[in-house]
């Protein structure tokens, strides 16, 4: 087993785990298996960014929309349009404006302070 | 319950027939300005709406209003306006620190941007005249726009509005109309 694991990582592909010429499984070198659930991720997401793309092209929306300009779909900008439809399609973020996956906060619950009317007199 | 960043333009201010029973608070959007930065078209309440009530507070912090014109690129202009873009398959805030407003209804072909980046303090006693009142609805957008700027935090908007209803109840100081979600 070690020597195949090691021949797996070092060709970067999954390596069948045979017992008597009869395949009972695969090893994935562990680079490979992070590259698979990435791409897996990254096609959710896109999955996810039909219903707008989608709903920005039959409505002729000009939304900012990297994956549209790439396919060379282009609206002219009508900030009521697009005001509206931004507003329908409930645009929430799903990342930052890095790129990076914004993280999942535990409710805030509100505490009311009342303030006290009391001033510094900085002197 | 929508989750985006804007409400619909209709949505912004109170009518101008009711705007007086509402008190200036944050969000409201103020007449034009000379600063050392030079003139601005209008200006927008920065101050916490707790805050204006008091009598001890005798300067206002507002935020620049820019018309959308001011940005002459319509791509950067769809950007300002739907606050968000799509790239690389996310869905990712664009130019954080702008808010989008609505036209006001004196200028009703002109959409406008406040920039959360450029503050000025003005006192109280010269503060030009509103014109117009933001909608509780569109003061919880601005809230929330605000705290993915300044703090680089981000919540639902009922998250928001759970926080501004549970102020509004305990404010003793909070006059005029309350939203439906704050009785």
């Amino acid at each position: 087993m070690p020597r195949l694991m090691r021949e797996a990582a070092a060709s970067g592909r999954p390596v069948a785990v045979t017992n008597y010429r009869s395949i009972e499984g695969y090893y994935v070198p562990e680079a490979l298996m992070s590259q698979w659930i990435s791409r897996i991720r990254e096609l959710e997401e896109r999955e996810a960014l039909f219903p707008l793309l989608l709903g920005a092209t039959r409505l002729g929306v000009a939304f900012p929309s990297q994956t549209l300009e790439r396919l060379g779909v282009a609206f002219a900008f009508d900030w009521r349009r697009l005001n509206q439809f931004q507003a329908l399609f409930n645009l929430g973020p799903t990342h930052d404006e890095e790129g990076v996956e914004l993280p999942v906060l535990s409710p805030a619950q509100p505490i009311p302070v009342e303030e006290g009317d009391d001033e510094p007199s900085w002197a | 319950m929508s989750d985006a960043w804007y409400l619909p333009a209709e949505e912004y201010y109170i009518a101008a027939s009711e705007a007086d029973k509402y008190p200036l608070r944050q969000g409201d959007v103020l007449g034009g300005i000379d600063t050392p930065d030079g003139r601005w078209h209008a200006c927008q309440v920065l101050q916490p709406t707790c805050e204006l009530a008091k009598a001890s507070v005798s300067k206002i912090q507002v935020v620049r209003v820019r018309p959308l014109t001011d940005e002459p690129d319509p791509k950067a202009q769809a950007r300002l306006v739907a606050g968000s873009e799509e790239r690389d398959g996310q869905i990712r805030p664009a130019f954080a620190n702008t808010f989008f407003l609505a036209p006001v209804p004196q200028e009703p072909e002109a959409p406008l941007v406040a920039d959360f980046r450029e503050v000025c303090v003005l006192p109280r006693k010269k503060l030009p005249a509103r014109i117009a009142a933001i909608s509780h609805d569109c003061r919880v957008t601005f809230i929330r726009r605000y705290l993915l700027f300044r703090f680089r935090l981000h919540f639902s908007v009922e998250e928001v509005r759970a926080w501004e209803a549970a102020r509004i109840r305990s404010d003793p100081a909070f006059s005029g109309p309350r939203p439906a979600w704050a009785l």
